[in-house]
């Protein structure tokens, strides 16, 4: 696999180590985090980042606003960067919101580690 | 009615802002102590996973050395040890034939010598008999001590070929020792080969059986692992759909009060007043649903710590017993390095190059006393001439048949003189021929066909597999011991971590509670509060639906709510990922 770098989006710090801790397990991979989409940007413009996970539900500037940025404002395309929104909410939700189209993919929460695996498994 | 509706808003603000208060609690609950389960969790899984790791780890150490011995690896050692043995043992038999020769020729050399020496003594013989018998004074006390010293010469001569054979006879010996150790050398290789071949069936057979039961256990192990993370994310759902609720409850409370503060104005108007009861209804199955999932989480929790304690157990125990097994195999394979290092051959080099040097040395003395001995026999012979010619200068021709005797025996002898030494030379020169060529054919076909390489060789491999195994033996024991340690650990923090679930009777209590105060409530205000307007009622139910972002909840509204749930049917993921809460 090529090294490829991460960042984990999530409000609730717990979340947010639980993702890193998995994470860590693979030496190719470089995590970076941050608490709202706000960080987030500032994350994304510093760095190359192959794959944000991103929390939809933050203060600040949400998962939606923050891909919709991601995508219309930074011009970053899903060539270069991979959105996934992660969500305890369901997937009907999710679709509603106009900003749907932002993202490359959904992971539910509850996730597994399989289902992390999947995501990482196709860089 | 005014003051009675005032009453009941005021008791609903201050009964919906003390049930916020204990909804917050539970959050706070999700928040601060469920989120220190979840270190502890994650603790507990790092832990678990390390253990696992480790085991594996450590199944590849154990697995990774190179012990067995192919049956073909087998079949070509046997082949190249019995035809190397066989070599040998011929070669063997060669050089003793060989030495069997020479001492033969040693033998024909004793007996020409002999010869040789019977000739002086005849005429010594000749010389006193006939010095007796004709009482006549042709006693020559010069030529009775050459003979004398001749004789001692001789003896001396005959005693060193005599220690030729008995060293050529002990070669032979030493030799048919050697073709024997040979034979016992071969039958040991094989025998250590056959021993190396045990082990390995003993560890294929280990391999068989175990390794199943092993990556079975492995499995389920990781498996438990796995689900912990699962495990690992539920405070955060329980805490964003408790905080679903409090949002609808303050805007409840918000709108209570503006009420209360307006009073009999708008009372039909407010889109929750209306709807309060299938609030409290639906936040009474809301919160009862998250307690229910809230136990079940826990009780996942719970039989996911022990059958991770469970499984760690077992992979400890069958760690040990490989542990065992592999600290057996590695003294088995110990001893038979130590056994051979005890075999070893030296001994057959030792015994050629002892043999060389002394035989030579042997074949030297015998050399320097036969030229001594060809010397006196020089002196003897001059001698004679003399007297042979004094006999015919004197015209001794009368004295009798004797000194014609006498005279032809000296002439023979003469004549022999210049034939026997040149042939004793001669094969003398032939023996240290043949000696230097045993010896040096004997040495190098020792050499070459010895097993004493192999033996090197094979305890040099030996070696290298023992110190491989010690070095791995420690790394393995480090693991084995590292395991133990984060088992104990493990199993250590697991029994408070299922001791601090057994404290979410605090969340369920709490959670009770609410729903006895929201049924309470509901009780209080189902008769008073009527919508008479349906539609309104409906708009307002969907209205607070927007709150309701998981699908558990979003069930829930619809169920209490009567709200045609068919129009709100969601779609299943694709990829199979359901709300677990």
């Amino acid at each position: 696999m090529k090294k490829i770098s991460i960042l984990v989006v999530d409000d609730f710090a717990s979340n947010r180590i639980l993702i890193v801790d998995l994470l860590d397990d693979f030496p190719e991979i470089k995590c970076f985090e941050a608490k709202n989409g706000q960080e987030a940007l500032d994350v994304l413009k510093e760095n190359k980042i192959d794959l944000v996970l991103l929390d939809i539900e933050m203060p600040v500037m949400n998962g939606f606003e923050t891909a919709w940025y991601i995508r219309s404002e930074m011009l970053l395309s899903s060539d270069i960067t991979k959105v996934y929104a992660l969500t305890a909410h369901p997937l009907e939700y999710v679709r509603e919101n106009p900003h749907f189209d932002y993202f490359d993919g959904v992971i539910s929460k509850p996730y597994t580690i399989d289902k992390l695996n999947d995501i990482i498994n196709k860089f | 009615m005014p003051n009675n509706n005032n009453s009941i808003k005021s008791l609903l603000v201050s009964k919906f802002g003390e049930l916020n208060l204990k909804v917050d609690t539970l959050q706070k609950y999700s928040e601060n102590d469920f989120l220190k389960l979840s270190r502890e969790l994650r603790n507990l899984h790092k832990k678990a996973k390390d253990i696992g790791e480790n085991t594996k780890q450590f199944i590849d150490l154990i697995f990774g050395k190179k012990i067995y011995y192919s049956d073909d690896e087998i079949n070509n050692e046997f082949e190249y040890i019995y035809s190397k043995s066989n070599v040998l043992n011929a070669n063997i038999e060669r050089i003793i034939n060989e030495l069997t020769n020479i001492k033969s020729k040693i033998n024909e050399l004793i007996s020409l010598q002999n010869e040789y020496n019977s000739l002086v003594y005849n005429i010594r013989i000749v010389l006193l008999t006939e010095e007796n018998k004709q009482n006549t004074n042709y006693s020559n006390v010069k030529l009775d001590n050459l003979i004398r010293n001749l004789k001692w010469v001789n003896s001396l001569f005959k005693r060193n070929f005599n220690v030729l054979i008995e060293y050529f006879n002990t070669g032979i010996v030493e030799l048919n020792n050697l073709f024997h150790n040979n034979s016992n050398v071969t039958d040991l290789i094989v025998a250590r080969i056959n021993e190396a071949k045990e082990i390995s069936i003993k560890q294929k057979a280990l391999t068989d059986n175990e390794l199943n039961i092993l990556s079975e256990i492995s499995a389920n192990y990781f498996s438990s692992i796995d689900k912990i993370v699962t495990n690992l994310q539920y405070h955060d759902i329980i805490r964003q759909k408790l905080e679903h609720i409090i949002s609808i409850h303050l805007e409840v409370i918000n709108e209570l009060n503006l009420v209360v503060d307006i009073e009999n104005n708008k009372i039909s108007d407010t889109k929750f007043l209306s709807i309060l009861p299938d609030i409290t209804k639906i936040h009474s199955a809301q919160i009862d649903l998250t307690n229910k999932e809230c136990q079940t989480a826990f009780e996942s929790i719970k039989v996911n710590l022990n059958t991770i304690l469970d499984y760690s157990n077992t992979l400890y125990e069958i760690c040990n017993k490989f542990y065992t097994f592999s600290s057996v195999i590695d003294d088995e394979l110990f001893e038979l390095t130590a056994d051979n290092e005890d075999k070893s051959l030296d001994n057959d080099n030792k015994i050629m190059q002892s043999f060389e040097k002394e035989s030579i040395s042997k074949l030297n003395n015998i050399n320097v006393q036969f030229t001594e001995f060809d010397k006196g026999f020089n002196d003897l012979i001059n001698t004679l001439k003399d007297f042979n010619q004094n006999i015919e200068n004197n015209d001794l021709s009368q004295v009798d048949s004797f000194i014609e005797l006498l005279s032809n025996k000296v002439t023979v002898l003469i004549e022999n003189k210049y034939i026997i030494p040149e042939k004793i030379y001669a094969k003398i020169n032939y023996l240290f021929e043949d000696c230097k060529k045993v010896n040096s054919s004997v040495y190098k076909q020792i050499i070459a066909h010895s097993f004493n390489e192999d033996y090197r060789n094979l305890n040099l491999s030996l070696n290298n597999i023992i110190n491989g195994l010690k070095e791995k033996k420690d790394h393995i024991n480090l693991v084995l011991t590292h395991i133990n340690q984060l088992q104990e650990m493990l199993q250590d923090e697991i029994n408070p971590t299922i001791t601090h679930i057994e404290k979410s009777s605090n969340f369920d209590k709490t959670s009770d509670d609410i729903v006895n105060d929201l049924e309470m409530i509901y009780e209080k205000i189902k008769d008073k509060i009527i919508n008479h307007n349906i539609e309104n009622k409906e708009i307002n139910l969907r209205h607070i639906e927007k709150y309701y972002t998981m699908q558990s909840e979003r069930n829930i509204h619809h169920e209490q709510s009567h709200i045609d749930s068919q129009e709100s049917i969601v779609e299943q993921d694709e990829l199979g990922d359901v709300e677990l809460f």
